[in-house]
């Protein structure tokens, strides 16, 4: 079986980060970026798909070139061929532009499976999965827990709030990985070695067949902003009976709380 | 000196007790390649995302033993091959890499580190350094993978720091072309868990007793190990006794030559001590992390005690610890990589130093968290006691100082010895001093940053001074110096202090060229506030050299010794 996975190269979410004096753009200066967590999830689950039935595991990324950094990532997993798909057009990709792009990509790989994490840690959109089955009209499972190969259809389990559901998908078909699938590997000393030796192909737009001026985002970014500082907590003195009358005054009228 | 065949490459150090800078092994402070940087990022990743799902430091230190999926999962890493080479079925790391990877896990766990180290930095380094082909292929893929842990074993009951003497014995027979071992080994890391042994024994070559170095499988007949150990720290490295009753050892597992093993030995720690000198200052920053972290949110006085001047001196104590220890290790670990076959001054150095300062970043830690760094349910007293080791095994400081004071000025005694022999004892004394002298005055270390003047001139003025000393008490006690141990003590600290001063311009250096000196301005704080005390160091070792207390220090312990203990009058 031949599995695409999609990652995407994300700050890590122990960065702390800023917003740009600009208002639309985070600084992250300082922030060191990693293969977004679900998406580990969905390379682990490409890879022992391809352990149990052979066939290849190609990785693909919209991004820059800072992005190769996740792809590397990939192939020492142990991910066969990585793709990055970048281009000045692709800079403000929203989610469903990404979707395009993926899709074109798609259609040039030689893919059974798609997989992709749940979410992309930092944008939170969760749509990219979801546009790329729509576009390549074939089924979509989300947020999936497990996964077992039955004939030509996939046994997917998912979670819903208070239990588990079970959803049959016939091949080919998108999935998006949540934590729990499985446990992703660690990039060994030897995977990484190999690693180097694995292409990254890099396509730009015009390799994908996509006109830049049908890229322009669908909607527009007005302003981004951290939530408020926590105001320093109060220390009340005083004998305790008065202590506790202040304090359910506070609580009342100052937190409203009560 | 190598068991490979290299030509021979002096180091930094060597040189240095003779008065020479050599300027291209100084600067510019060594990098690894964008690759291997790459790599060892990538692995570090793998290790931190491994060693938070998988390591339990707590867990082990109370089992007095690492798990063996723990071990399973650093083969799998390819955590245990990194210096074998790709053809072996290892990584082939250079020295500086294997190194940052040494030193990310001694940050994690010092037991790990030693367990790992015991493995690869001690255990097969051996077989790679003088092993023969057939040893290499046979052994090298089955360390690598795991099939095979390897150890280290040199120690003895009565063969410590005076390893030369052990009395495990190897006799050969003709017959079966084997030999076989009898004695047995103490305090052997992976002791029990070892399937490779490299054993160091005597056999009696030409009517005279000589060291071999072995290769001993861990299913050999006749091999028997102790109980592990119980430790004052680094429990959960495995530590044991190896018992050797007629181990037959074929022939074809000799390593190296015969008669030519305690060469291999001491080969093999010069390598040894780069890699815990390096898992040294990551215990370093590891200790600064905690002891910061706490400092910040603990307040007494109205304040965080990070606010304390008090805190703030020990705070910045480790730091500048931090930033000489590395600066030393991987300087020393680039000797290596560029093909110098005498780095052992500069490994002892890096050895006695690191393991200094992690003992006292361990002190400072405990003393800036105050009573909790004394209760077992904070990391604080662990580390400590996993620091203490690196002040004994791999040789202890005392023997470190030793061999760097001796191994530095041999070079510059076969000279005197050669100008005894030619011109007596008047050509000696003008050696001494006049020639010396004004030899020396034109030594200057060139291509430095302007600066960094100041620090250059503090390096050639102790760099002066140091030689000039060492020609003098060559001069004066000639052999003698095997034994004065004060000496010794004297000036392998001011060849420690002058090697990190050396390292720190190096690395501070480079950064100043590349980055200018603005943009560096707290790595030249890092330097200055070692600079400052460290030349004044030099200058007082050597001061001492001939001004000093020694005989009434002598008298003081030699009246204890006498009375086994404290004793006065009443
Ligand atoms: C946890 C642990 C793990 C070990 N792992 C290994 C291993 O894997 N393989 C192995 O072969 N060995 C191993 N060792 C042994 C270790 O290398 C020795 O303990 C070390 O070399 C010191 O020897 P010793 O303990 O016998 O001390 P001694 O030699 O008895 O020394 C006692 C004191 O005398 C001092 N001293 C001795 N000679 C001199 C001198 N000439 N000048 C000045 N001072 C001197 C020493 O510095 C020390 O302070 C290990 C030891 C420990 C504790
Ligand atoms: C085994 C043990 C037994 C004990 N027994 C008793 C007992 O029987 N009775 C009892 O009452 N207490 C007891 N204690 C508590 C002990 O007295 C305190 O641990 C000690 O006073 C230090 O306080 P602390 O641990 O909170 O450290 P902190 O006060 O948090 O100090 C942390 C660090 O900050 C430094 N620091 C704090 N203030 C300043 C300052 N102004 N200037 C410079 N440096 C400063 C300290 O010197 C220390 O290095 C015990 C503690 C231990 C560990």
């Amino acid at each position: 079986m031949n599995v695409l996975v999609c990652v995407k190269h994300v700050p890590d979410t122990e960065t702390r980060v800023k917003v740009a004096a600009d208002g639309l753009h985070l600084d992250l200066g300082e922030a060191n970026w990693v293969v977004n967590p679900y998406d580990e999830y969905a390379v682990e689950q490409g890879l022992q798909l391809k352990e149990k039935l052979g066939g290849e595991v190609t990785v693909i990324t919209v991004g820059g070139d800072d992005a190769t950094k996740s792809l590397r990532q990939a192939l020492a997993m142990g991910a066969d061929k990585a793709v990055l798909c970048s281009d000045p057009a692709f800079e403000d990709a929203d989610p469903w532009s990404t979707a395009r792009i993926l899709a074109a990509a798609a259609a040039k790989l030689p893919c059974d499976l798609i997989l992709s994490g749940k979410h992309g840690v930092g944008g939170d959109n969760q749509q990219v999965g979801s546009l790329l089955g729509q576009l390549m009209g074939i089924p979509v499972v989300t947020v999936v827990t497990g996964m077992d190969l039955e004939g030509t259809s996939l046994m997917l389990k998912r979670e819903i709030e208070g239990g588990t559901e079970v959803v049959k998908a016939s091949l080919p078909c998108v999935i998006s990985c949540q934590k729990g699938l499985n446990e992703p590997r660690y990039p060994s000393l030897k995977g990484i070695m190999a690693a180097k030796k694995k292409e990254i192909t890099a396509w730009k737009a015009a390799d994908l067949g996509l006109d830049p001026a049908t890229l322009a985002p669908s909607f527009q970014l007005k302003k981004m902003e951290l939530p408020p500082p926590r105001p320093a907590g109060k220390i009340l003195s005083g004998e305790i009976p008065d202590q506790v009358k202040e304090l359910v005054k506070l609580l009342h009228d100052e937190a409203k709380a009560i | 000196m190598s068991a490979s065949a290299k030509a021979e490459k002096l180091g930094i150090m060597p040189q240095i007790f003779a008065g020479h800078f050599d300027r291209d092994l100084i600067f510019p402070y060594p990098k690894m390649s964008a690759d291997e940087a790459e790599t060892v990022e990538m692995l570090l990743d793998s290790f931190a995302g491994f060693a938070k799902r998988k390591l339990d430091p707590v867990k082990m230190d109370q089992a007095h033993e690492t798990p063996p999926e723990v071990l399973k999962g650093l083969f799998e890493l390819g955590l245990m091959g990194l210096a074998i080479p790709e053809q072996y079925g290892g990584a082939g790391l250079s020295m500086t890499a294997y190194c940052k990877v040494m030193e990310a896990v001694g940050r994690h766990d010092a037991s790990l580190a030693v367990t790992v180290g015991g493995h690869q930095s001690i255990g097969m380094k051996a077989i790679l350094l003088a092993g023969n082909e057939e040893q290499k292929e046979k052994y090298l893929p089955q360390c690598a993978d795991g099939r095979r842990i390897a150890a280290y074993a040199l120690t003895e009951p009565e063969a410590g720091s005076d390893a030369g003497s052990v009395k495990t014995r190897a006799v050969y027979n003709p017959k079966t072309k084997s030999f076989t071992l009898n004695g047995s080994k103490l305090w052997i890391t992976n002791g029990a868990i070892a399937g490779l042994l490299t054993v160091f024994a005597k056999e009696e070559i030409n009517g005279k007793d000589a060291m071999t170095a072995f290769i001993v499988e861990g299913e050999a007949p006749g091999l028997t190990r102790g109980k592990p150990e119980l430790k004052m720290g680094i429990r959960a490295s495995n530590t044991t006794e190896l018992n050797f009753e007629n181990v037959e050892v074929p022939e074809a597992n000799v390593l190296g030559e015969r008669g030519k093993g305690f060469k291999v030995a001491l080969e093999v720690l010069d390598y040894g001590r780069l890699s815990l000198g390096a898992g040294c200052a990551g215990g370093i920053k590891e200790l600064m992390q905690l002891a910061i972290g706490h400092a910040k949110q603990r307040r007494q006085f109205g304040a965080p005690i990070s606010d304390l001047e008090m805190i703030r001196g020990k705070i910045a104590q480790m730091a500048v610890a931090a930033w000489v220890c590395d600066s030393m290790v991987y300087l020393a670990t680039s000797l290596v990589d560029r093909d110098v076959t005498d780095f052992s001054i500069e490994s002892a150095c890096c050895k006695a130093y690191c393991s200094e300062r992690l003992w006292d970043a361990a002190n400072n830690a405990m003393q800036i968290v105050g009573g909790i760094g004394y209760m077992t349910e904070y990391p604080y007293e662990r580390l400590m006691r996993d620091s203490r080791i690196n002040m004994i095994f791999e040789g202890t400081n005392e023997i470190q100082r030793l061999y760097i004071t001796l191994a530095g000025m041999k070079r510059p005694g076969d000279v005197l010895k050669a100008i005894q022999k030619r011109g007596g004892v008047g050509a000696l004394v003008g050696y001494g001093t006049h020639t010396m002298k004004k030899h020396l005055s034109a030594n200057h270390l060139e291509g430095a940053h302007p600066s960094l003047a100041w620090h250059v001139e503090r390096i050639e003025e102790g760099t002066k001074a140091f030689a000039i000393a060492v020609d003098k008490l060559l001069v004066a006690h000639g052999k003698k110096v095997v034994s004065m141990g004060f000496l010794q003590e004297r000036v392998a600290n001011a060849a420690i202090q002058l090697y990190g001063m050396i390292a720190t311009l190096s690395r501070l250096d480079t950064l100043v060229k590349a980055k200018g000196p603005e943009a560096c301005a707290y790595e030249a704080d890092l330097t200055k506030a070692f600079f400052a005390k460290a030349w004044r160091t030099v200058r007082d070792e050597l001061a001492l050299l001939e001004r000093n207390g020694d005989a009434r220090t002598i008298r003081v312990a030699e009246r204890a010794i006498e009375h086994e203990g404290f004793k006065v009058l009443n």
